[in-house]
């Protein structure tokens, strides 16, 4: 467990060492700002046209959608990328590999690290939203606020699977711009396949990033809950196994 | 013992690799390992490091196998392996506290200590990205050197160092082994081999060809390049034949 946490802290250290993850950050707290600005703008021209009161200062629950589908998975395939394909690719690993640390302990801790910033990136838009709406918008209620929170809790599954599946990717890569494309091209892939094949969406990993608007409110029942919760962890066990085994057996 | 390699075999899909070796280390002794490019030195150190898995055979370090139990061996492990692996975007500072994390009794104090051992505490806080080739090599070796190892691996050490590096490097694997630490170091240059090895194993495409002592090799040739020399000469005819 300490060499696991060791792991988890260097990926870390090495993850928000590049400035761009902060700048991404920063990115993701202005369009929120920029989302609000507008929408006062809009408010306040709607109330001097027509006199009636529209607000689209961004909540946390309207806000998440926008980030959880485009901007958090980019964000998570640029790490996973950073963290494999790069350090392999410029024979950095071995750094870490030499080390007294068990290989799988070490990828495991390399998805810790981008699942941890995918999280305080939820974090940051959840907080600014929150704030924006007080100042701005309506002011909500406590109950509000708890289901935006356990909203933004439950995504951490999803993205843990995005995550997974990523690095999956990542190792086959042999560059970073390779990973990447890869990455991207097969996301829009999975995104629009249910379109042309609705009964995929019960079954691809990526319809699950939305589901928790299916814990929030009435739940289903529970043949469906335990039939995605099956799913969710079927695609989980699946994705870090093979990750895992295959990181196993790379040579450097 | 402190490294054990048993019939240690490593074939990569081309064919080249490492094939049968086998030899022991005991605490102090320093072993050069001495071959051409493309000859197995690097493969057989990526092999005993985890790097890559052996095809067969096996790796004791300090008793503990080193293929089943890779993080118990480890610790007992420094390693600097072809070009140091070292992350540019951060400092030398960030890069060696990432490696002290795994190791207990790894502090502060310690790194200032192998800094200073490296020569390179004026340059604690400066990126990795701006470092010579030779500043790089010298940053590696002291994260090699950061947990006092028992088994030393250096491979080609000397590269990118000037005349004093050299000697300095020298010097890190006498006092090594001078402390009870194994080391096994590999390189091009016999001399620089002859000048800190006890022992020294000839290895040529793959294949071990002898592992002496260095007084026994000394008695035998004038020098370890000529033994080399006339090792490697009779291999190539008995090949031809």
């Amino acid at each position: 467990m300490a060499s696991l946490m060791a792991s988890f802290r260097n990926e870390w250290a090495k993850l928000i060492a590049r400035k761009k993850y902060l700048v991404f950050i920063i990115i993701g707290l202005l369009i929120c700002l920029l989302w609000s600005g507008l929408s006062q703008i809009i408010s306040g021209f709607a109330r001097t046209q027509g006199g009636f009161n529209i607000n689209l200062t961004p909540t946390p629950m309207t806000a998440l959608p926008l980030f959880l589908q485009i901007l958090i998975p980019f964000l998570i395939f640029m790490g996973v990328t950073d963290l494999i394909t790069v350090e392999g690719a410029d024979n950095n690993l071995k750094a870490m590999l030499c080390r007294p640390v068990e290989r799988w302990k070490l990828y495991a801790s390399k998805l810790m690290a981008v699942l941890t910033y995918a999280a305080l990136y939820l974090a940051c838009v959840f907080v600014m939203t929150a704030v924006l709406n007080q100042v701005f918008g309506k002011q909500l209620s406590a109950n509000e606020l708890f289901m935006a929170l356990v909203s933004y809790a439950l995504t951490l599954i999803p993205l843990a699977i995005l995550s997974a599946y990523a690095a999956l990717v990542a190792l086959m890569g042999r560059s970073g711009t390779l990973t990447m494309f890869l990455l991207l091209l097969s996301y829009m892939l999975l995104n629009a396949l249910p379109f042309f094949f609705p009964v995929l969406s019960e079954i691809l990993f990526t319809s699950y990033l939305r589901w928790y608007r299916l814990w929030i409110g009435a739940l289903p029942n529970p043949g469906k809950m335990l039939h995605m919760l099956l799913i969710v962890t079927g695609y989980a066990t699946t994705f870090f196994t093979a990750g895992s085994l295959l990181f196993d057996r790379k040579e450097y | 013992m402190i490294l054990e390699l048993d019939n240690l075999s490593k074939v990569y899909k081309n064919g080249r690799g490492a094939e049968d070796i086998s030899f022991a280390l005991a605490p102090g002794e320093v072993l050069g390992l001495l071959g051409p490019n493309g000859s197995g030195k690097t493969t057989t150190m990526k092999a005993i490091a985890g790097l890559v898995q052996p095809t067969r055979g096996t790796v004791r370090i300090c008793g503990i196998d080193a293929v089943k139990n890779h993080e118990a061996a480890m610790k007992h492990t420094g390693c600097l392996i072809e070009a140091p692996a070292l992350y540019d975007h951060m400092t030398a500072l960030q890069n060696l506290k990432m490696a002290a994390r795994f190791y207990k009794g790894v502090d502060n104090g310690r790194i200032d200590e192998v800094l200073h051992l490296v020569d390179m505490e004026k340059y604690r806080k400066d990126k990795v990205s701006t470092f010579s080739l030779g500043m790089r090599q010298r940053l590696g070796l002291a994260l090699a050197l950061l947990s006092e190892p028992e088994l030393l691996i250096l491979d080609e050490p000397a590269n990118g160092l000037d005349i004093e590096g050299m000697i300095y490097v020298r010097e890190v694997v006498t006092n090594a082994a001078s402390k009870g630490a194994a080391v096994l170091i590999s390189s091009h240059l016999a001399h620089e081999i002859e000048q800190c090895a006890t022992k020294a194993a000839i290895i040529y495409s793959g294949k071990l060809l002898c592992v002496e002592s260095m007084e026994g090799i000394l008695s035998q040739s004038p020098s370890l390049e000529d033994f080399f020399l006339a090792q490697v000469s009779k291999t190539r005819i008995e090949r031809m034949e």
